[in-house]
């Protein structure tokens, strides 16, 4: 699993990072800015993102923003302190998987792995059954 | 050919209704034409709508064979990532019964949905 984690001071993340790194095969790559980030997503196969809050270029959410025009394929998540429903409102349709919170533990890395397991298990399609008539 | 898909509601086919936005229908409608005629209708399965679970059926459809979609309101992330696996997106944000979007679809009056148009904080 490779993940990229676009932040600007990483040391609030060292528990989220820990137990990610748990998991067998997960290779982080490091962005300091939502620039350098998007400049690494181009072209590039990434099963997350991880994005601060606010960066010294853009916000968080104007990153996902960016991003699903250049990998819309990517899977994301942003560090954040907006009530449920005004997350909802500023990410509709860019398709986050969830809002961490700024000092994200092991129960926030336990749930992202749970949702890219669960999205990834949904995305298996039997070849030539796709259609039933 | 084209086959060409309608998110729905409930079992979908020709006469049913449209579902209101893409990810949380039931099924598809997917209608194969030919020379401007339909030659199949088939009903495709919608997959569990999980948050952030918008590729599941881009990849489902395209997995499908489907080539175009037609949607009331879809958002940024899905749309681009239609584009992406070569899916063109149509949009009718007007009427609720399939048939008559099919209709207009078969004869080109249907207008692909611009980036303006998608649902949320990625488009308005």
């Amino acid at each position: 699993m490779i993940i990229l984690f676009v932040a600007k001071d990483f040391s609030r993340f060292a528990l989220l990072v820990d137990r990610l790194r748990r998991k067998q095969d997960v290779r982080f790559m490091p962005a300091a800015t939502g620039s350098s980030g998007l400049k690494q997503l181009q072209g590039m196969t990434m099963d997350l993102v991880i994005v601060d809050q606010q960066l010294d270029d853009m916000s968080g959410i104007e990153f996902v923003q960016r991003l699903v025009q250049v990998n819309p394929l990517v899977n994301t998540a942003i560090v954040g302190t907006l009530s449920e429903a005004d997350f909802h409102e500023a990410t509709e349709g860019l398709g986050v998987l969830m809002q961490l919170p700024p000092h994200p533990g092991e129960k926030e890395a336990e749930a992202l792995l749970a949702v890219i397991e669960k999205i990834t298990g949904l995305m298996q399609v039997e070849p030539n059954r796709a259609v039933a008539s | 050919m084209v086959r060409v898909a309608i998110p729905s509601e409930g079992n979908g086919g020709l006469d049913g209704m449209r579902a209101g936005h893409f990810g949380h229908c039931d099924v598809f409608t997917c209608i194969d034409v030919e020379n401007g005629q339909i030659k199949q209708v088939s009903i495709l399965a919608n997959r569990e709508h999980v948050q952030g679970g918008c590729m599941v059926p881009v990849n489902l459809l395209a997995e499908a064979g489907v080539n175009a979609l037609v949607v009331g309101g879809i958002g940024m992330r899905p749309l681009m990532g239609f584009r992406q696996v070569g899916i063109e997106v149509y949009h009718d944000g007007e009427r609720a019964e399939i048939r008559p979007v099919v209709e207009d679809f078969l004869a080109g009056a249907l207008q692909k949905i611009t980036d303006h148009q998608v649902c949320g904080g990625g488009g308005r």
